[in-house]
């Protein structure tokens, strides 16, 4: 893999002597194992010089600050040589605004439609039994996903991940009375799970304070913990807690941490020897907060990730096809369009919708804004092993939402998991929350399992996913035909039968996909 | 021919001695416009310190980039490893 990627001995030379010319000498660089990233801490004065640049503390209109340069040189004899440097023009470090999850503030508010034509999962008497919509346990997944019954076999010889960005930690206390609550058994996980902190990144297990509470520290992070451990435990857990992009103070002149978290992480782990099989992130923004460099070579590091036997699961943006009054393009001609989101947008990553309800729809939640997220990137191409089911879709779409998405783009998301009113137990006590932050542990641990059985029949775990989910994979899913991508002052992306714009394949039946997995005849599930 | 022969020779020299430097004036790489919801409050301060990832072109990612594009790469297309 790192001969794939490295760069030529001549290229890495002049960037050095360049380098090196800007009072940089090669020993402060720190390479990535292939050498196609160098890292180096520099002053902002610095880095100005160097990329003959001005930096500049930049605010949102949310809260949260940013040191960036929206524009940067180089000497032109690098350009070829040199495909993105960062922190400069990405704006991606979502502070509370990025974080796919939304609190439940009504859950009496919410109730299913009567259901019609109930597929057999959906009339299954367990099922009925043990899923309430207005609060999702562990119990209920595990049933409806036909995870219940199955034994872990492979603990020691695999494992699954989840990340924390943006300060936020996975709180053991909190994790432990979810476990002790939902899945007595694995209750001894919310000790046993490992942290692994990059770039600084948090890991605070003392109770939060008032500023913490306010803004729902831990929230997310506790919602990993909590459905991965009660879904997939005893499979040992690792949470990897990057640091970057914490509240800066510009009055305050103090050096906080600006780094640009996915690289950071990225750019850990591809030099890690050992890899969680299956890693979980719920964390998106705009796709056009970032340049496409940015996009690609974040992407590639996925790419290399899953070449190397890791899937990785994101969530698909919880505003649909884009809050409204925001869907306007980037590039200055101010286009409505619709927000594709990113990394979700990535072709080499598995993108993860959300639904509610049984039989499952497309999940919304009036009571804070929440839409499942679709949509088509404008930066990645569509995929070869995407065409035979999203190109019917988009022409049966027709003229409809013509211009306001790329329709040779990668679609996504790729398929779809329950991710409304879920139990969570955070700061001592139960709040539902709503998101795709919900859905994509579910599913990643879900495939944990499936890599679990794969690993104990003597073969290896499934690495890189789409290809075999688009070829062989869906028919181990649940259609999901009702409901929308609501955005954008539009209905958004139909869901429909087959792969859709909102829940992709559908949600996982678990009993098919390791046996589907496993390359042998499996009961197909249908509606 | 004779420049292209005079070209090799001189990135020869470059590839093996160090104290030759290229030098060549700056240009524009890459501008991005700021997203609507961020505005400029300030210029940074000049002490402040930031971890810079510089990515290098990689060699040969266009191949494997070709096979995760065509699903010829997938651990469950056939082939264990």
């Amino acid at each position: 893999m790192n001969d794939l990627v490295k760069p030529s001995d001549a290229a890495l030379g002049l960037v050095h002597s360049w380098l090196e010319d800007n009072g940089v000498p090669t020993s402060n660089c720190k390479h990535s194992p292939a050498k196609d990233w160098i890292k180096v801490s520099l002053s902002v004065n610095a880095i100005e010089n160097l990329l003959d640049t001005q930096y500049s503390v930049f605010e949102h209109v949310e809260g949260g600050y940013l040191v960036r340069a929206p524009e940067w040189s180089l000497p032109e004899h690098l350009h070829e040589h040199i495909t993105a440097i960062q922190p400069t023009t990405s704006f991606f470090s979502p502070q509370k605004l990025g974080r796919t999850f939304k609190e439940v503030l009504d859950i009496s508010s919410d109730t299913p439609p009567p259901s019609t034509n109930d597929p057999p999962r959906n009339t299954d008497p367990a099922i009925k039994a043990a899923c309430n919509a207005s609060l999702v346990t562990p119990l209920c997944l595990r049933t409806l996903y036909g995870t219940l019954n199955y034994t872990v076999q492979s603990a020691d010889k695999n494992s699954i991940g989840l990340n924390d960005f943006l300060g936020e930690s996975n709180n053991r206390s909190d994790t432990k009375n979810f476990l002790h609550k939902y899945r007595l058994d694995a209750e001894t996980g919310a000790d046993l799970f490992k942290v692994q902190i990059i770039a600084n990144g948090n890991d605070e297990q003392t109770q939060e304070n008032a500023t913490e509470l306010a803004a729902g520290k831990d929230m997310e992070g506790n919602l990993d913990s909590e459905t991965i451990l009660s879904m997939s435990f005893p499979t040992p857990l690792i949470a990897y807690s990057t640091g970057g992009s914490p509240p800066f103070t510009p009055d305050l002149l103090t050096p906080t941490n600006t780094n640009e978290p996915y690289l950071e992480w990225l750019n850990f782990v591809l030099n890690q020897t050992d890899v969680p099989h299956v890693i979980s992130t719920s964390y998106a923004d705009d796709e056009q907060s970032v340049p496409f460099s940015y996009a690609q070579s974040v992407c590639s590091g996925f790419g290399q990730l899953g070449a190397r036997g890791v899937t990785l699961f994101f969530g698909s943006g919880d505003s649909g096809v884009g809050p409204e009054g925001d869907c306007v393009s980037n590039d200055g001609t101010n286009a409505s369009t619709f927000l594709a989101m990113f990394p979700t947008s990535c072709p080499f990553i598995t993108s993860v919708g959300a639904t509610k309800f049984i039989p499952e729809i497309v999940a919304t939640d009036g009571s804070n804004d929440f839409v499942s997220g679709g949509g088509f990137s404008r930066y990645f191409a569509r995929p070869l092993w995407q065409d035979a089911v999203v190109v019917p879709y988009v022409k049966a779409l027709g003229t409809q939402f013509s211009g306001l998405y790329n329709a040779s783009g990668r679609a996504y998301p790729d398929l779809a998991a329950q991710g409304y009113h879920y139990s969570t137990i955070w700061n001592g006590s139960l709040h539902p929350l709503d998101g795709t932050s919900a859905s994509t542990p579910t599913v990643a641990s879900i495939f944990s399992l499936v890599n679990d059985h794969l690993i104990a029949n003597n073969k290896s775990a499934m690495g890189f996913l789409n290809p075999w989910l688009y070829s062989v994979g869906y028919k181990g899913f649940m259609d999901v035909v009702n409901g929308s991508a609501i955005g954008c002052g539009t209905t958004g992306f139909p869901a429909k039968e087959g792969w859709d714009a909102v829940t992709g394949f559908g949600t996982p039946w678990f009993p098919s996909l390791k046996d589907l997995a496993l390359n042998v005849s499996a009961t197909v599930v249908t509606r | 021919m004779l420049t292209s022969i005079g070209l090799t020779a001189f990135l020869a020299v470059l590839a093996a001695a160090s104290p030759l430097r290229l030098r060549s004036p700056y240009a524009v790489k890459e501008s991005h416009p700021v997203p609507r919801k961020w505005s400029r409050v300030g210029p940074a301060p000049a002490d402040h310190v930031i971890n810079l990832q510089i990515g290098l072109k990689q060699g040969n990612f266009d191949e494997l980039e070709r096979h995760l594009y065509e699903g010829t790469y997938s651990s469950k297309s056939g082939d264990y490893h």
